[in-house]
């Protein structure tokens, strides 16, 4: 490779400047998300939401905790739970949803992507962070949620050739800048689309501890970050990474990730239960992926994976689990934006 | 045997109304140790409480007050407590250990000026499900930052509506005023019902907006303590214990009251104006506040003698009613001579209706009463401008009556005392926003758009404004509006009450 060619093809610093869109705007993408949402049927009102937060605040056999402290110990009495919101694309409504838990006072945890339509976007080899989101971060911190950085470092590795490990530490400085006490994230999307996962940029997180995995000929740095250095203290997902990859299971869900995929029972069985990628390191998933409609996952003993369950499904089977079961709530708010 | 009766005291009431500076005066005396808050202070157990959620009280109080109770009595002085806490144990707390309270209130205005400034200024974490983050400095940012909501147990112990609570559905969209205005009406209102339960010589409330020597000497006399001074409480006062200047060295920033904009002296009223007035706060015969503005909009804009027939077309099921009743009265020996229609807007309908009897239109806009004067010309009739509420006709009249208008008056009860005033025989409303049986109190909204309100009127309310009035025969009742194309309230309220107290119309 000539010179010019490695020049050209070398990862390029990750740069930013800020970008006039503006609240309203960003307002305005977010609702286009939650529209899109709609069409496809998949989007729950409101007051689903409210419905499984007002179960927790009052059932005394839960303990409702913050994603930070889901893995810390417990006195085996209750059922612990973690409320996990990945602000994918709707900001807006997560806003709505960190307002609720605080009308309650209980505990949530919203994961902001850096890469997402509200957060900012590559522009001429350069991240234009909008201007607009300063307000929803001040909104989020007002709630006294917990804040952690939904991280996307591969996408822009792989999309724009763009040094994605600079761009996590980046926003998680400038996130504090704001006055949020980031201690976590939690990786975006999986496997499927790039080929690995996003927490395998932070060191001793990679999958048989590989320095790097190839994209489309190039090759992608992984295990660049230090955790304890940028203040992380977790990872969300507290993976358990497999000491190597399994080639025939990767095979098969690969082929499984396909189409409306999220919402397809075997696929959903490899990624909660049988995921070649990682495994969890807590008991319990529950996600809503659909109007009223939940994915439950356990792990462990009696592992199993429920799907479709509604939202008193999901409440009577919280209500039945033992206590010191640790259990993380999924929830995208661009699925709960039906009113 | 010692009687340990009335050894035990607690000061109770809504936050920033001067209960810890009243706790500091109090705990001057030689024979009281009154403490501030003492752990635990049972923010969420009192929450808990609230909703309904706390199932073990008395264990609750044994475990903690009482157990740092004793310690004070041990030592032979009296024990004294200050926690806004404490409202939804008072009764636990008398029954547990015979004690009285002192009830601080303060002027609701001042009080939501107070929180708003805390907010602003030293902790901005005051009801943090806000839409408003509020004017926060670096002190109360930092210190918002810090507090993870699980551990905020201030802002949790503060009561949010219950699904029972005419503003359960609002509360998303208050203003954070809005929202202390509710608290403190909120509160205020558990205190009040909680004491007022208890014999009489168990508390005492003192009216802490301006306090006087003379307040604090006589609080100090129902505790039965001693060694308090009027110099040293004069010394205490003039300090403006737990003030912002006491505590940050900073002056208040939220204006007072009179400085509000219109809209927060409004936003204020629709929800702790009936606190205000059960406190003292507002005089009996207080008029809700009318903004500068009020029905400009209307003014300004004109209806026209199209949209006016177009509005009564569409409400005609209320017409007719209306009409069948005044038949009725005429039918039955009550004769109806003389109407008045308050809000008659180009006066369509009634002016041909009744043209054999006095009638007379009063509007809220001049242009409507002056196209009256100059198209309808009945001898009989007459049209004024004015409102009502301030400008009630020394007339009387047969039958004093309402489409339409109630609902966007800026106080519904001063409105139907001024028809009882000028009624003779009966008054007669209908309002269009719909049938609240539910609604406990009227619930008021302004829209700045249109300078006007949109109020829904509660049922019980109207009860009792006209039974303190004297009126009779009163009938509050759901009015079937039929099925119409583009609106979809079917069910209006009626109100019809005889006025008593005059001599009947034969």
């Amino acid at each position: 490779m000539s010179f010019l060619d490695r020049w050209l093809r070398r990862t390029k610093p990750y740069k930013v400047i800020t970008h006039a869109l503006s609240r309203e705007e960003i307002v305005g993408r977010c609702k286009g998300t939650a529209s899109a949402y709609k069409e496809l049927g998949v989007v729950s009102p409101f007051s689903v939401y409210k419905q499984v937060v007002d179960a927790l605040a009052i059932n005394p056999g839960f303990e409702v905790r913050p994603m930070r402290q889901l893995m810390d110990p417990a006195d085996g009495e209750k059922v612990i739970i973690s409320l996990r919101h990945d602000l994918d694309g709707d900001i807006v409504t997560g806003v709505r949803a960190a307002r609720y838990l605080a009308r309650k006072g209980l505990p949530g945890t919203f994961y902001l992507l850096h890469t997402s339509h509200y957060y900012g976007a590559v522009e001429n080899n350069v991240f234009c962070r909008f201007a607009g989101l300063e307000s929803f971060i001040a909104e989020l911190i007002a709630t006294g949620c917990e804040l952690g950085l939904h991280c996307d470092p591969l996408h822009l590795y792989c999309t724009y050739n763009i040094n994605g490990a600079q761009a996590v530490k980046s926003e998680i400085a400038w996130l504090k800048s704001l006055g949020v006490k980031v201690s976590g994230s939690v990786a975006h999307n999986s496997a499927i689309v790039f080929g690995a996962e996003n927490f395998e940029v932070f060191q001793h997180r990679s999958i048989a501890g590989r320095r790097s995995f190839s994209y489309k000929g190039k090759s992608v740095p992984l295990q660049v970050l230090d955790e304890g250095k940028l203040g992380l203290t977790y990872e969300g997902n507290y993976p358990v990474p497999p000491e190597k990859l399994d080639a025939g299971k990767v095979s098969e869900y690969l082929r499984l990730s396909t189409g409306d995929c999220v919402r397809n029972i075997e696929w959903l069985h490899y990624y909660f239960l049988d995921n070649p990628f990682f495994g969890r390191g807590y008991d319990v998933d529950i996600w809503l992926l659909a109007c009223d409609a939940w994915v439950i996952a356990k792990r462990g003993e009696h592992a199993e994976v429920l799907w479709p369950v509604d939202t008193s499904g999901v409440l009577s089977y919280l209500s039945q689990l033992d206590g010191g079961v640790r259990v993380a709530v999924c929830v995208h708010p661009e699925y709960i934006s039906g009113d | 045997m010692d009687d340990y009766t009335n050894n035990i005291f607690f000061v109770v009431g809504c936050g920033r109304s001067g209960t810890t500076s009243l706790c500091r005066v109090l705990d001057s005396a030689s024979n009281t140790e009154c403490l501030l808050e003492p752990s635990p202070n049972l923010n969420r157990e009192s929450r808990d409480m609230m909703e309904g959620r706390y199932e073990r009280p008395f264990q609750l109080i044994a475990e903690t007050v009482m157990q740092r109770a004793a310690v004070v009595l041990d030592k032979g002085l009296i024990y004294g407590e200050k926690n806004v806490t404490l409202g939804p144990f008072i009764p636990h707390l008398q029954k547990i250990s015979n004690c009285r309270f002192v009830y601080v209130h303060r002027d609701g205005r001042d009080v939501v000026r107070s929180l708003l400034d805390w907010h602003n200024r030293m902790f901005g974490t005051i009801y943090r499900e806000c839409k408003e983050v509020g004017d926060l400095s670096d002190r109360a940012k930092n210190a918002q930052a810090s507090l993870p909501i699980e551990l905020d147990s201030s802002d949790y112990s503060r009561p949010r509506p219950g699904s029972g609570d005419i503003w359960y559905d609002h509360w998303e969209n208050f203003s954070r005023l809005e929202m202390c205005a509710w608290y403190w009406s909120r509160i205020n209102a558990l205190y009040l019902d909680k004491l007022e339960a208890l014999p009489e010589n168990k508390w005492i409330s003192i009216n802490y907006t301006s306090p006087d020597i003379a307040d604090l000497l006589r609080v100090a006399e129902f505790l039965e303590l001693e060694g308090l001074s009027p110099e040293n409480i004069k010394l205490q006062l003039g300090k403006r214990i737990n003030s912002l200047k006491d505590r940050i060295d900073e002056g208040n920033n939220f204006p007072r009251w009179p400085d509000w904009a219109p809209i927060d002296r409004i936003r204020f009223e629709n929800i702790a104006a009936r606190t205000m007035q059960r406190l003292g706060h507002y005089p009996e015969e207080y008029v809700r506040y009318c903004p500068p503005n009020y029905g400009e909009w209307w003014k300004q804009n004109e209806g026209g003698l199209e949209w006016y027939t177009w509005m009564y077309d569409s409400r005609l099921a209320a017409h007719n009613d209306f009409q069948y009743f005044v038949k009725h009265l005429d039918q039955t020996g009550r004769k109806v001579e003389s109407l008045l229609d308050v809000g008659c807007g180009l006066a369509v309908g009634y002016a041909d209706v009744y043209s054999d009897r006095r009638y007379v239109g009063m509007d809220l806009s001049g242009k409507e009463a002056e196209w009256c004067r100059q198209n309808r010309s009945n001898t009989k009739h007459a049209y004024i401008t004015g409102d009502i509420i301030v400008s009630t006709p020394d007339e009387k009249f047969d039958v004093v009556f309402s489409h339409g208008t109630i609902d966007n008056s800026y106080d519904m009860d001063a409105m139907l005392k001024a028809m009882v005033a000028c009624s003779n025989g009966w008054i007669y409303l209908t309002a269009y926003r719909g049938w609240f049986p539910e609604l406990p109190e009227h619930r008021y909204s302004w829209d700045e758009g249109t300078t006007c309100f949109y109020n829904d009127i509660s049922v019980a309310a109207v009860h009792r404004t006209l039974e303190s009035l004297g009126c009779v025969e009163i009938t509050v009742s759901p009015l079937d509006m039929g099925i119409r194309e583009g609106n979809p309230i079917r069910y209006e309220t009626r109100i019809v009450a005889r006025v008593t107290a005059v001599e009947s119309v034969v």
